[in-house]
């Protein structure tokens, strides 16, 4: 047998067995003149291997791994993966918050003398911010500053919403059977009315639209 | 045996349909577990002609490559076969690796450095001195036709086009993870058979999946 086929078999034997291994090792280990197409086979290998056999050790030695952490972050957190999407084209470009905040605004077309684009912009970051609420004026301004493409964009920031969810039931209409609690009615009644009667909240200026205006703002 | 893709999908789908969301994250993270190290490698080989990314780079087009999945899930993942599932990570990890590559040629572009610095370009050919724009519509135009190819091809389905029976026999046990050893005593022929058969089987389904025989 050749070296290389020695190589592929034993890749195949530990990748099956959950030892982790790793092409570039094997790739290493091979004939300078076999090394292409050694990693050709690999690739092939890796496209249709099975799940390895790890042991519960193991699996939880990757699920502690800090990119897996943050792709669980993403994904299963509530507010989906649009902050840690932003965070890692922003780090990618070696940019500080203030400096893509000043871009954003810029591209956005928002005069921001009090630097608070960047605060926002670390808000959304760090998950503070609800996606759903973020216009898709500042996607398109994240977009172009951070080389995305805005559908890209929309598209991490509507997952939010939960597309991976069945459609929601249509309204449920309660009503009352057999006894009633009739002072929970009335408290009920009477925290409506009180909102009724609260002065509406000032309205949004440009850079709160900005972030948290709705799609449309 | 671990368990397979298609075992994790269906968990996800049951759990998600179900409205129980704590059981669709369990499902999804045991994804992203069961096939990190698959992903990783994919990224891990990417080559471009200035060599593969940096180990930042190569971690956040892991992190790219499973978002792009996650999303994929609610969409056109649903009832996919084990073999769908595989090509579909496997053009994720390739498209989170060319939108990395097409952002640091644009970011290039855009500080004034020269474009003499050589780029490997999705097809191993060089870049040198392409405005970006084009380089985008480029890769656009070449990954939607290859998601077009991806999405009805079904890569165990190529392993009924193998022309060689021995070759199929030994990789229908390897895919299925049968141990080295165990399938020596099964099939009766010799470890230099064995590994041989499995290098050109391999070699044989690569040729059917790049030259678009498929299957479905």
């Amino acid at each position: 047998m050749t070296r290389h086929e020695q190589l592929l078999s034993d890749f195949i034997d530990a990748w099956t067995a959950g030892r982790r291994p790793r092409v570039a090792d094997y790739l290493d280990r091979a004939d300078p003149a076999e090394r292409d197409e050694l990693a050709l086979h690999l690739d092939t290998y890796l496209t249709v291997a099975p799940i390895p056999d790890y042991d519960e050790a193991t699996r939880a030695e990757i699920r502690a791994l800090p990119a897996v952490a943050r792709i669980v972050t993403a994904t299963t957190g509530p507010t989906g993966p649009l902050p840690a999407t932003v965070l890692r084209l922003r780090e990618e470009q070696g940019r500080s918050r203030e400096e893509v905040g000043a871009l954003v605004a810029r591209s956005a077309g928002v005069d921001d003398p009090d630097g608070r684009v960047p605060e926002l912009l670390a808000e959304l970051e760090e998950g503070r911010l609800d996606p759903g609420r973020i216009s898709r004026r500042l996607l398109g301004a994240l977009a172009d500053v951070l080389d995305a493409t805005r559908d890209a964009l929309e598209a991490a920031a509507d997952a939010a919403r939960g597309p991976l969810r069945p459609a929601a039931a249509g309204g449920v209409m309660f009503r009352a059977e057999g006894d009633t609690d009739t002072d929970d009615l009335a408290s009920g009644l009477a925290a409506l009315g009180r909102a009724a009667m609260a002065p509406a909240p000032e309205p949004m200026d440009e850079i709160e639209r900005l972030f948290s205006g709705g799609r449309d703002a | 045996m671990s368990r397979s893709n298609t075992m994790l999908l269906r968990a996800f789908f049951t759990h998600r349909d179900a409205g129980d969301d704590a059981g669709a994250d369990q499902a999804w993270v045991a994804l992203v577990v069961a096939n990190h190290d698959r992903i990783a490698e994919f990224v891990a080989n990417f080559r471009t002609a200035a060599g593969p990314l940096t180990p930042d780079e190569q971690e956040d087009a892991v992190q790219d490559a499973f978002l792009r999945i996650w999303q994929r899930l609610g969409q056109n993942l649903v009832g996919t076969s084990e073999g769908q599932f595989v090509v579909a990570m496997r053009t994720a990890a390739r498209y989170a690796c060319l939108d990395l590559l097409e952002r640091k040629i644009r970011r290039r572009a855009r500080e004034g450095a020269s474009l003499d610095e050589v780029h490997g370009a999705p097809d191993g050919s060089v870049i040198d001195d392409v405005d970006p724009d084009v380089l985008g519509a480029l890769l656009d135009r070449r990954l939607t036709e290859e998601a077009r190819r991806d999405a009805a091809r079904d890569v165990y389905g190529a392993l009924d086009q193998l022309t060689n029976d021995g070759y199929r026999e030994v990789l229908v046990h390897t895919l299925a993870g049968t141990p080295t050893d165990e399938l020596l005593q099964t099939l009766g022929i010799t470890r230099d058979n064995l590994y041989q058969r499995r290098k050109r089987g391999l070699a044989e389904l690569r040729r059917i999946l790049t030259e678009g025989g498929s299957t479905s």
